[in-house]
């Protein structure tokens, strides 16, 4: 049992759990709901065994580390992150059909992690300019800020299905509309905290590595390109009033600012290209 | 927001425009969208590679903009000038309600933004304690005054989380504002410092021009260690600072981990092998095995041991490919022998015995050289990293306390009426209206006859 077989298992359970969430949805039964919730706890424990046994792994293979530092390794935590969060919410808000929407956004990132063939699953061990505290600190912060607006970006589709829905009975079971549009709100503020800490953290990190803490390299660009798109969304909401569909519709364009940081910056040439 | 901070006559009209959110968006937008051309095309490199990536009219084209070095032009410096003074306008204009919010603050007994009413059957006076249960469940300290027909109860808690709004805005520009004092002041320096010597002059990155030091940085070592997989583990350079002469602190620095000495800091950044100024050449004996070591230099030929023949070398190559291998560096040489026509002969640094195959007389090798390394050095010094700093820590404690705490407000008023007491719920907050909306139903079901009969 290694730690890419477990991460393998947990994205189809991932699958599971979003293809019951989206039944408990349409059949309205409490039944399917249940065993949605229960598939999702077991798949996040299956993805924090993943993450934890690929730590373990890297001390086996003479070098311990975190495991944080490639794209795969990106994906694992980000998937984790995102399905912690929204278990979180479920709790809060009792509603189940927001995670019709989220699980499968956690089985996608991980379906990419495990399935994809040019992924660098080896474990491999940290280049010099990584070996740092900072790495740690600033992924994590980096990520649980993506996460947040991946939810930022779910609950904007939610939104826009409600909003334009009609009087369906699959449309009566999603949350009131000002419950959705608070929701939005409450994961930008989120995210917008943590994408902070993440350039913030970035930051310093760079400039105890290389003596400067912003040097315009794509990602960084990318990075404040995204805060700026959130920055813009939380002046519209809080300054003049913005709410709804407005909202919903940055929430879906700075989820792709946020994609782009992630995946396409990568395309481009900088000193984050070993992200890929 | 209206205040008195706004002047009179055109100085009112501009500042109309900096005061306006409308800006602010604006601006944010324009940043974010202008932002992307810079990561879209490559920054601050040779005018000839732009040509030959875009062609003549397009460069022109991007040249007038600036687009080559985006991020210092004065379009986009304008662009940040503008969210600073639209940020200092702003934080001025409010100023003044936020520190009365803050500091001076005085029980107001108006009914708030979120509100629900009951009647009741009892008397106020009665109701007095309940009123003052029901709050103290969230807030320390209750205001309550009366008059004829009954009283209204008041109370807030967290006015001091309005100043979060200054905590992020205001590191905007202190930050911005260190940023500005590193790149007037700040000394962005490199230096190379072979194995085993010193250096006191570095040179400045944009403009290669010398800096001196008042020190000097002594390199003892470079070392590379290697992981099993054969990627590189760590980069050591082994320092000394040397100030009048005398060795004032030893230390090793790795990436991540740098030296700091007199405000200047110093980076591992690269690293090169330094070329060996003499070549030198084996002969061994095929027969005898006598070996022979000669020095060479390029272009000078150098007679075989017994006189047999000449050779010449012509170049070193950096990464030579035999047989469809590449096999590193390699030397490239000419030899004359007695009666024969001159030829190439090559010969791998790394593969002493590659010459062999030529079944000459002699066989002939590169002798192993002793590689000296030199250690590449970014030196630097920034006197504004600290007020970056400090702007970090404002931004982020800002956006924590505007965005998980609130300034929360409630208010209940209770009337006599013939029948009993009239009673009025209201509460406000800076945050989570639709927790605030729950407390306040909540509190209004307390006064709900059907609740306690």
């Amino acid at each position: 049992m290694n730690s890419s077989l477990i991460l393998s298992i947990t994205t189809f359970v991932y699958g599971l759990a979003g293809f019951l969430y989206i039944s408990a949805w349409i059949f309205r039964k409490p039944l399917p709901g249940k065993l949605a919730l229960w598939t999702t706890i077991l798949g996040v424990m299956g993805n924090l065994a993943g993450f934890i046994l690929r730590w373990v792994e890297s001390y086996g293979a003479g070098f311990g580390r975190i495991p944080l530092s490639n794209l795969y390794e990106s994906l694992v935590f980000y998937a984790m992150t995102i399905v912690v969060i929204y278990l979180f919410i479920e709790y809060r808000h009792k509603n189940r059909t927001l995670g019709a929407f989220v699980l499968p956004m956690g089985f996608l990132c991980l379906a990419y992690a495990s399935l994809s063939p040019d992924m660098g699953v080896q474990i491999r061990p940290l280049m010099p300019a990584l070996k740092s505290n900072w790495l740690s600190v600033h992924v994590m912060t980096c990520f649980v800020g993506y996460a947040a607006f991946a939810l930022a970006f779910a609950f904007g589709i939610m939104f826009l299905i409600k909003e334009r829905g009609g009087k369906g009975n699959l449309i009566h079971a999603l949350p009131k509309l000002d419950t959705i549009d608070e929701l939005i709100h409450q994961m930008v503020m989120l995210g917008f905290l943590f994408l902070t800490m993440g350039i913030v953290t970035g930051a310093v990190w760079a400039n105890s590595a290389w003596g400067r803490y912003w040097g315009w390299d794509p990602k960084e660009t990318w990075s404040l390109i995204t805060w700026f798109v959130y920055a813009t969304l939380l002046h519209a909401r809080l300054m003049r009033g913005w709410q709804g569909k407005r909202i919903a519709f940055l929430s879906i364009l700075g989820f792709g600012a946020v994609i782009f940081t992630y995946f396409g910056v990568n395309l481009l040439p900088g000193l984050h290209s070993y992200g890929s | 927001m209206k205040t008195n901070s706004r002047p009179s006559g055109l100085a009112g009209h501009v500042w109309d425009v900096f005061v306006s959110v409308k800006l602010t968006v604006a601006t944010l937008t324009l940043l974010a969208f202008t932002s992307i051309f810079g990561t879209l095309i490559p920054q601050n490199q040779h005018p000839a590679d732009y040509v030959n990536t875009y062609g003549e009219s397009f460069f022109r084209f991007f040249n007038v903009f600036d687009l080559f070095n985006m991020y210092n032009s004065w379009w986009y410096r304008l662009l940040i000038l503008t969210l600073a003074i639209n940020i200092l306008t702003c934080s001025l204009n409010r100023l003044s309600p936020t520190l009365k919010m803050v500091f001076k603050r005085k029980p107001a007994f108006k009914r708030l933004s979120i509100h629900g009413a009951v009647d009741c059957e009892r008397s106020a006076r009665a109701l007095r304690t309940v009123v003052e249960n029901s709050l103290s469940q969230t807030f320390k300290k209750i205001h309550v005054q009366e008059d004829e027909k009954g009283f209204s109860a008041f109370a807030e808690k967290g006015a001091w989380t309005r100043l979060g709004f200054y905590g992020i805005h205001l590191s905007i520009i202190v930050l911005l504002f260190g940023a500005l004092l590193g790149s007037i002041y700040g000394i962005d320096g490199h230096v190379n410092v072979p194995e085993g010597e010193s250096a006191g002059t570095i040179r400045l990155r944009n403009s290669g021009a010398p800096v001196p030091l008042d020190f000097k940085i002594q390199c003892d070592a470079f070392n590379i260690t290697y992981y099993k997989t054969g990627s590189v583990k760590e980069f050591r350079s082994s320092l000394v600072i040397l100030d009048k002469g005398n060795a004032v602190l030893k230390k090793d620095i790795i990436v991540n981990d740098p030296l700091k000495y007199k405000g200047y800091t110093i980076y591992q950044s690269s690293y090169g092998s330094l070329k060996a100024k003499t070549q030198k050449l084996n002969f061994t004996n095929r027969a005898t095995g006598e070996k022979v070591q000669k020095e060479l230099t390029r272009g000078t030929p150098i007679s075989f041991p017994d006189g047999s023949g000449e050779l010449i070398l012509k170049k070193v190559a950096d990464n030579q490919t035999l047989m469809g291998q590449e096999v590193g560096q390699a030397y490239v040489c000419e030899i004359s022998q007695d009666g024969a026509a001159p030829s190439e002969v090559i010969l791998p640094t790394r593969f002493p015995s590659y010459d062999k195959m030529r079944k000459g007389a002699w066989i002939l090798s590169v002798a192993q050289q002793e590689k000296r390394f030199y250690t590449g050095l970014a030196v630097k010094k920034d006197p504004g990293v600290w007020l970056v700093y400090a702007g970090f820590i404002m931004l982020i404690a800002g956006c924590f306390i505007s965005f998980f705490m609130s300034h929360q407000k409630m208010v209940i008023g209770v009337k006599e009426t013939p029948t009993g007491t009239h009673v009025t719920v209201s509460g406000a907050s800076t945050r989570n209206r639709i927790g605030m909306k729950k407390r306040v139903k909540e509190v209004t079901a307390i006064f709900n006859p059907k609740e306690y009969s």
